[in-house]
């Protein structure tokens, strides 16, 4: 074998794994099941060792194929999503009322909610809702556009949220809607900040239908590293962990303000 | 001279049934089926092309499935035909058989009067 030939083998095999990838991600948001997700990744993949051909030659793009298999999706996926969503929003509206409580809690005065931070908070919640619909076109993007330039349609897209934001604080200003005792907004929002990460903890696997191949049990793909498990647990405990620093800084800057 | 490519239709209504036919010989592989199919000059058969007619023949349980461990080799999907299979294989081949033969004895029919009737004939 020549070493153009090595070369050429090399650059298929690249090329096919990431189109196998691209597989996975595709059957993954017609919500087929991991279990069925492997065989046919695998399947694929034998097919390719023993022709020697390209992915996109012998079965087409990777979205085409995905559904020509027209592999049964998994009945409660869509379940799943929008409990994850529910969880989200349940964290953040904690996360937004915890921060607005910290300080009048420690100067034991109400907790005043501005026109403002109410508007922000139903825009925030409002994206969540809708954020299940994009994800798949979102994920498609990113495949078919490359990282960079999903990145910076991701960086804009932030942009332009946030000066949204900032319009409403400026256009709201200092108009109050109602303020309360801070120590039940502190109470509620503690628990919907922690009741969410807490349920996901003891009612999710950190790595629920995960992408079996063939020959192995369910069992042996959920062996991962700690590194990894350490990852997941910080992912599912990251709003809590972002309100703690943001109501310590809530706490600093008010404490340099006297 | 490279095999005959045949219409992409023909190919669509035939190549669930030879498919079937293949593994009628024995449990056998993807590659496996493409190649027996190519070497009796079907031409060639792509991966998807064939492994959406495998998993609706597996949906419709005339064909089951199994991984094996190959000789120093990786995991081979080896599929073979169920008896569900097999019944299906036989009918299909039967009305194949009946639908080309009526195919070729329409084709063979020397046209006759009443087809010409049916066709028009040009008014002098």
């Amino acid at each position: 074998m020549t070493t153009s030939n090595i070369r050429d083998a090399h650059d298929r095999d690249t090329e096919n794994e990431k189109w196998l990838e691209g597989l996975t991600i595709e059957l993954r948001l017609l919500d087929v099941n991991g279990t069925r997700i492997g065989d046919a990744v695998a399947t694929a993949r034998e097919f390719l060792a023993d022709s020697g051909a390209l992915a996109e030659e012998s079965f087409g793009s990777a979205r085409y194929y995905a559904a020509e298999l027209s592999l049964p999706a998994t009945a409660d996926a869509a379940k799943g999503v929008w409990g994850a969503n529910l969880r989200s929003g349940l964290g953040l509206l904690g996360l937004m009322a915890l921060i607005e409580t910290v300080v009048p809690l420690r100067h034991q005065t109400d907790v005043t909610f501005g026109l403002g931070v109410l508007l922000i908070t139903v825009v925030v919640l409002a994206i969540i809702a809708v954020l299940p619909r994009f994800l798949p076109t979102i994920i498609e993007r990113t495949l078919s556009h490359g990282k960079v330039r999903a990145f910076i349609e991701g960086a804009a897209g932030g942009l332009v949220i946030t000066l949204v934001f900032v319009l409403i604080s400026l256009w709201s200003a200092d108009r109050i809607v109602f303020s309360v005792p801070a120590l039940p907004v502190f109470m509620a929002a503690v628990v919907l900040l922690i009741a969410p990460p807490l349920w996901a903890q003891f009612h999710h696997s950190y790595q629920a239908d995960p992408i079996v191949p063939p020959g192995s049990a369910p069992a042996d793909t959920l062996r991962i590293s700690i590194g990894i498990r350490l990852f997941l647990v910080a992912t599912n405990w990251l709003l809590v962990i972002v309100s703690v620093i943001l109501c310590a800084l809530e706490l600093f800057i008010d404490t340099l303000a006297r | 001279m490279g095999a005959k490519q045949w219409s992409s239709e023909w190919m669509r209504a035939a190549l669930g049934l030879c498919v079937l036919r293949t593994l009628a010989a024995g449990p056998t592989y993807g590659y496996a089926i493409a190649a027996a199919l190519e070497e009796n000059g079907f031409g060639t058969i792509k991966g998807g092309t064939l492994y959406p007619l495998l998993t609706r023949c597996e949906a419709a349980g005339w064909i089951a499935v199994e991984w094996r461990v190959g000789a120093g080799g990786p995991e081979r999907k080896y599929l073979s035909l169920t008896n569900a299979g097999r019944d299906e294989l036989a009918t299909q081949t039967t009305n194949w058989r009946d639908f080309t033969g009526t195919v070729l004895a329409h084709l063979d029919n020397t046209p006759t009067s009443s087809t010409a009737l049916t066709t028009g004939t040009a008014k002098s």
